[in-house]
């Protein structure tokens, strides 16, 4: 009887719930709202390929790189304006606005070798005053 | 007899030739191919947060310091030790990593690289003299 009359009560209580919530939060359900898919950036990972697989550049490859650089800097400058590079034999394997992207991309690109990460800076950013100091010196 | 010093070429940015360096850093088996712009009023070496990743660093567990810009804007940046190698000179330095710079640029400054390495600046050939101290 009593084991009835507490099933009975807990219903009651139960659809009192509901017609509460109902009540306060008419519009409780809401439609679904279907999101756009975000690719998300790709997290960097460590290189797959073991360090002592990898190639890196000698010292005659970098000088010669170094000059491939100064020699298209104009051109880089006007197409990729604020990138980082990735430099490999002469080439550029990858190229992004964000740096944090630069070295997962690069390895995307060509994961054997180890490249040339450098910057190509935007207009006016070369007169720049980047010193920096310990900030005891700061004026208080 | 003092060795000859170590000739870099400047590169040559935005049409003005700048001491903008290539800078090999190692740490364990990893190593980094970086360029670095040489700054001789920078107090400390600046690199970004992926140069510590790809070296398999946690670049948030170094020492932890302050500096300030011109603007006299606070920087935090967290001092480890890494190997370097400018020119054909290898060096142990300690250099920060720092996600606020706010400068495309990686910065090579003098904590604990000025006083092993002499830099001179010939801005009129553009090159930079490298010598051991």
């Amino acid at each position: 009887m009593n084991a009835k009359l507490s099933k009975a009560r807990a219903r009651k209580a139960r659809e009192t719930r509901v017609a509460y919530r109902v009540r306060r939060k008419p519009r409780a359900i809401k439609p679904r709202v279907v999101r756009p898919l975000v690719r998300k950036t790709a997290a960097h990972v460590s290189p797959s390929v073991p360090w002592e697989e990898r190639v890196a550049p000698t010292d005659q490859q970098l000088m010669e790189w170094d000059a491939w650089l100064n020699e298209h800097e104009p051109e880089f400058e006007e197409k990729y304006p604020g990138h980082y590079l990735a430099i490999w034999d002469r080439q550029i394997i990858a190229k992004t606005e964000r740096r944090a992207e630069i070295y997962p991309l690069a390895h995307q690109a060509m994961p054997h070798v180890i490249p040339l990460i450098t910057y190509v800076p935007r207009p006016g950013e070369m007169d720049m005053v980047p010193s920096v100091f310990p900030v005891e010196w700061s004026r208080r | 007899m003092m060795a000859e010093p170590l000739r870099l070429p400047y590169r040559l940015l935005r049409g003005r030739l700048s001491p903008v360096v290539r800078v090999i850093l190692f740490h364990n088996r990893a190593y980094a191919l970086e360029s670095a712009y040489v700054d001789t009023g920078a107090a400390y070496s600046i690199f970004t947060p992926d140069v510590a990743e790809e070296l398999s660093m946690d670049w948030r567990s170094g020492y932890p310091t302050s500096i300030t810009g011109l603007e006299g804007r606070r920087v935090i940046l967290f001092l480890h030790s890494v190997g370097l190698r400018i020119g054909d000179f290898h060096i142990r330095a300690e250099v920060g990593f720092s996600d606020q710079l706010g400068i495309g640029f990686n910065l090579l400054g003098r904590h604990s690289i000025f006083n092993q390495l002499q830099f001179c600046f010939n801005d009129r050939d553009g090159e930079l003299l490298v010598s051991r101290l």
